[in-house]
């Protein structure tokens, strides 16, 4: 090859963007690795639970352990909530506690969860609706339904 | 033929030459992104504002609310006195998307999900790759563009004079011409690329900082509504949106110049409101709660942790969005130098390698 064309071929590399342009005009859409699981009923509402990405909570530079979810309900978020939040305890969570806020599109709410470093069998994650009446709905899903992770 | 010692001139060589197409994508998109909404004043007339832009919050929702009624808005923001105000949205198809709202008439565009804008930045800043890659590919060029930029002053024996007495060689060939332009547009805009190519380097080690979740704010919780401020509804009574004028109002009552409004995400959220006038480079945010219309906090744009600080300092000296379409126009302007040093530097090495090769081979 003469020695003067190979400089050029640094201009292979902006192949690279053209190849991925498609994708990121959503053209063509990436596969959706989030998993949403079986939707369920909080108070009046159906609601979804996604898991956005599968696997274990990610570690924080301090340690803390989170993961993110998704929370769908059907129709929109309705006007009447005030607030949807997620959390992992042993017990049904009080109200006072701002980890885990669902916050975001209100087609497509989004919380990020701390995970405990200890965890007990009796640790589930909890979802807490509560209404602008005051009034307040919760359920909770096992931890080895709602992390897909061997040791959950 | 005799191996010559490694020299400055054998780096300054070494740094442009093996991937000068890739750096010069990176300038030149670099350059346009510069005056990507000015580019969008051109060519797409719902950007174009019709009056004087108002950010009055209560009547730019309404429009879009009007206009497309499933659109969720996020928050308002001016970008310079000749756009529309764009709106951050999502919609029930997109999580994240943009329209402009022109304040004098009302008229709304179509939700958008990609822009001339965020294509180019995209392009710009990541290739289109996945971020947590493309990232590192183009703030690795800041090396060799920094590399490139010290030797070259090394190279220039008395390189002062390229401001004192700066000298175009014409009449001796398009080599000498371009040689002499490429010295003195080098040392002309050695500002713009030391700035550019060591704040590239700061985005490299600030994406490090990023994947490693360093905290860039000391960790203490964010300023948020207590469940007493909350109002209590009657059953099966919709909450209203928060009267986002006077939050508005009592924002200004506290900073001049504000130039957007966040609206709430969550009931436990303040309205945000925020600009950078007082100090072209910081972001001012006052939080006003939105139930009663009182401000809870202000915090100035030197309020916050020092990582924060040089975060927002570093990227508004990037992107030279910070002082109106003046200074976007001088940063275009020494982009452009700085796209035609990388190419005027392989031309004057092409023309040399290929008299030399033509030489040896008559």
């Amino acid at each position: 090859m003469p020695k003067h064309i190979k400089p050029h071929l640094s201009a292979l590399i902006l192949l690279i963007p053209l190849l991925m342009l498609p994708w990121y005009l959503n053209w063509i859409e990436l596969p959706d690795r989030s998993r949403p699981l079986p939707a369920r009923d909080v108070g009046p509402w159906s609601v979804t639970l996604v898991e956005s990405k599968p696997g274990k909570p990610h570690a924080l530079f301090g340690g803390q352990k989170q993961k993110d979810y998704g929370i769908r309900f059907a129709d929109g978020y309705p006007s009447h909530i005030r607030q949807a939040h997620l959390q992992v305890s042993e017990q049904p969570p009080a109200l006072d506690v701002f980890d885990g806020h669902a916050h975001g599109s209100p087609y497509n709410l989004h919380a990020h969860v701390s995970f405990p470093h200890t965890l007990s069998d009796e640790h589930r994650l909890w979802l807490t609706v509560e209404n602008w009446d005051a009034s307040v709905h919760q359920i909770s899903w096992p931890l080895n339904e709602v992390v897909s992770a061997p040791g959950f | 033929m005799k191996k010559r010692p490694f020299s400055v001139r054998t780096l300054h060589l070494w740094m442009g030459l093996p991937l000068w197409v890739l750096l010069f994508f990176i300038c030149a998109t670099g350059t346009l992104a510069v005056v990507s909404y000015e580019i969008t004043w051109l060519f797409n007339p719902a950007s174009r504002a019709s009056g004087p832009v108002m950010l009055e919050p209560e009547a730019l929702v309404a429009s879009i609310e009007e206009a497309h009624p499933h659109v969720h808005v996020h928050g308002l923001g001016v970008v310079e006195p000749y756009l529309n105000v764009m709106a951050y949205i999502s919609t029930p198809e997109a999580q994240w998307g943009t329209v402009w709202v022109d304040a004098s008439t009302g008229a709304v565009s179509e939700p958008a999900r990609h822009t001339f804008r965020s294509v180019l930045r995209a392009l710009h800043g990541w290739l289109l790759m996945p971020v947590a890659v493309g990232w590192y590919v183009v703030c690795l060029l800041a090396v060799p563009l920094l590399i490139s930029l010290v030797t070259g002053v090394m190279m220039y024996r008395r390189f002062w004079q390229a401001f004192t007495q700066p000298r175009l060689i014409t009449g001796k060939g398009s080599r000498a011409l371009w040689g002499s332009l490429h010295r003195i547009g080098g040392m002309w805009s050695l500002w713009f690329g030391l700035l550019i190519s060591i704040s590239s380097i700061w985005f490299l080690v600030m994406m490090i900082l990023w994947q490693l979740r360093f905290p860039f704010e000391p960790p203490k919780p964010p300023l948020m509504l207590t469940r007493a401020d909350l109002p209590v509804l009657a059953t099966g009574e919709a909450a209203e949106r928060p009267d986002l004028n006077q939050a508005m109002g009592a924002a200004h009552g506290q900073l001049a110049g504000l130039s957007w409004i966040s609206l709430p995400s969550s009931a436990f959220e303040p309205v945000r409101i925020g600009g950078s006038s007082r100090t072209l480079l910081l972001q001012d945010t006052v939080s006003v709660n939105p139930y009663t219309g009182e401000v809870m906090e202000v915090r100035l744009g030197g309020d916050q942790s020092g990582l924060m600080v040089l975060a927002s300092v570093m990227r508004a000296l990037h992107v030279g969005n910070f002082g109106g379409l003046w200074i976007k126009l001088i940063w275009f302007a020494f982009g452009c130098i700085l796209s035609g040093l990388i190419a005027s530097g392989m031309w004057i090495w092409w023309k040399r390698t290929t008299a030399l090769q033509g030489g040896r081979n008559a």
